[in-house]
């Protein structure tokens, strides 16, 4: 029999790949992934008039998919530990989902059918003027909202696994462009070693980069190498 | 042997609060301590429950609350219609599901579970007091962690976290295969 699947029927990428391996009968874990991203494909190219929020989520899992097979034909003895993890925690987000799919309709038998309770109408809390009023609280309350604030710090300390580094911006794009600028108005030309400062670090080296591309695109200086892998030359465009 | 008036001074407090009151404060206005009021707090529960009240009462962790019993929820809705509380969706369920059996969660991890983007969906589980901010990740950007409410509990009639199904039940009924589960188990280690 013929039908059609919407993508109305699907709550998801995670689902419709379920609904692909249930019709094959097969196990999960025996999945073979060029196969169902051939599958997976042909399946969301009939889709074409989807809503463009839902379609990005199934054209990340497509690209997901594209990953992990190209990853699968191509010999790349390095990469090949990676690629099994891309590989297993597919299986394993796909095998989770199952189960959370089996578990969300127990939870809405629940919730939505037999646990309907009702209380008393909420009464709308008087505004207080949070000035420097007293402020009148039994020991109580004021103990249960510390053991609150309490319970949040340590929700967050174990989540504080190890200290995390932000790095330093040391060098901005917008620095390195002034400077750029301001050592064209007395030089003919610069070379592209002429922009940092004696030993420089990869930041800075790919931000003075940044910096000349922008001023190329925003036509205000002209770039010239000679040969590969030479000194490249930055010339101001005359105007 | 307990003060019986105690025990209806409770059930006066629950009724004037209406919504959900820790025991403490409870033990508080009846002058007892915890594990008594406690006590004459399940007494109470019993008694209504033997008499089939149109009330019960009803726990989530240390909070109590007196509400309308769920078997009459249909004659209330028909009532007070405006009361109805809408049906979840298939997407806030599976939310729902996941953020009750992996809480504390991140927006991040609930959207790579379900492979799908899922803020929307949380901020209206957030404004159903369904489930609720309980603290940042320190990571950059320090993302919402989100659990689920003492409503949540309510609504699914458990006391407690404690009393939720195990998570390996629904290993169970999502009828894995053999090679499936074997392959969980493995990944855990």
């Amino acid at each position: 029999m013929d039908y059609k699947l919407r993508v109305e029927d699907f709550e998801g990428p995670l689902d419709l790949l379920l609904f692909l391996i249930s019709e094959k009968k097969i196990n999960i874990i025996e999945v073979s992934i060029s196969e169902i991203t051939e599958q997976y494909i042909n399946h969301i190219k009939k889709w074409q008039s989807m809503d463009l929020e839902i379609a990005s989520d199934f054209i990340v899992m497509a690209s997901r998919l594209l990953e992990m097979k190209s990853k699968l034909i191509l010999p790349i003895d390095s990469d090949e530990e990676n690629q099994e993890d891309l590989h297993k925690k597919f299986l394993s987000n796909l095998i989770y989902y199952k189960i959370f799919k089996v578990c969300s309709v127990y939870i809405g038998e629940k919730v939505n059918h037999l646990n309907n309770f009702y209380k008393d109408p909420e009464y709308i809390p008087e505004i207080m003027d949070a000035g420097d009023e007293e402020v009148y609280i039994n020991s109580i309350e004021l103990e249960l909202k510390f053991l609150r604030l309490l319970k949040l710090r340590e929700l967050e300390d174990k989540h504080w696994s190890k200290p995390i580094e932000v790095p330093l911006e040391r060098f901005s794009v917008q620095e390195k462009i002034d400077y750029i600028s301001k050592k064209l108005e007395n030089q003919k030309y610069l070379r592209f070693s002429e922009l940092f400062t004696d030993k420089p670090c990869q930041e800075e080296v790919v931000t003075s980069l940044l910096a000349l591309l922008e001023l190329y695109k925003v036509n205000e200086i002209i770039i010239n190498q000679e040969n590969n892998f030479g000194e490249i030359q930055v010339f101001k465009k005359d105007i | 042997m307990l003060d019986y008036n105690k025990k209806y001074a409770i059930e006066a407090i629950l009724f004037v609060a209406g919504e959900e009151i820790h025991l403490k404060k409870i033990a508080q206005g009846v002058n007892l301590s915890v594990e008594d009021a406690k006590k004459l707090i399940n007494e109470l529960s019993e008694e209504y429950d033997e008499s089939k009240r149109g009330y019960e009462i009803l726990r989530a962790n240390d909070y109590y609350q007196l509400a309308s019993r769920k078997w009459y929820a249909d004659i209330i809705v028909e009532v007070f219609e405006n009361k109805r509380r809408g049906v979840l969706s298939q997407s806030a369920l599976e939310i729902l599901s996941i953020v009750a059996y992996r809480q504390p969660i991140t927006r991040v991890l609930i959207d790579e579970y379900r492979g799908v983007n899922s803020s929307g969906t949380i901020q209206r589980l957030v404004d159903q007091n369904l489930i609720e901010v309980v603290g940042r990740l320190e990571v950059p950007g320090r993302p919402n962690l989100y659990g689920t409410t003492n409503q949540f509990l309510k609504s699914l009639g458990i006391p407690s976290l404690d009393e939720l199904p195990s998570f390996d039940l629904f290993k169970e009924t999502a009828d894995l295969t053999d090679e499936e589960k074997e392959f969980l188990n493995q990944k855990k280690e």
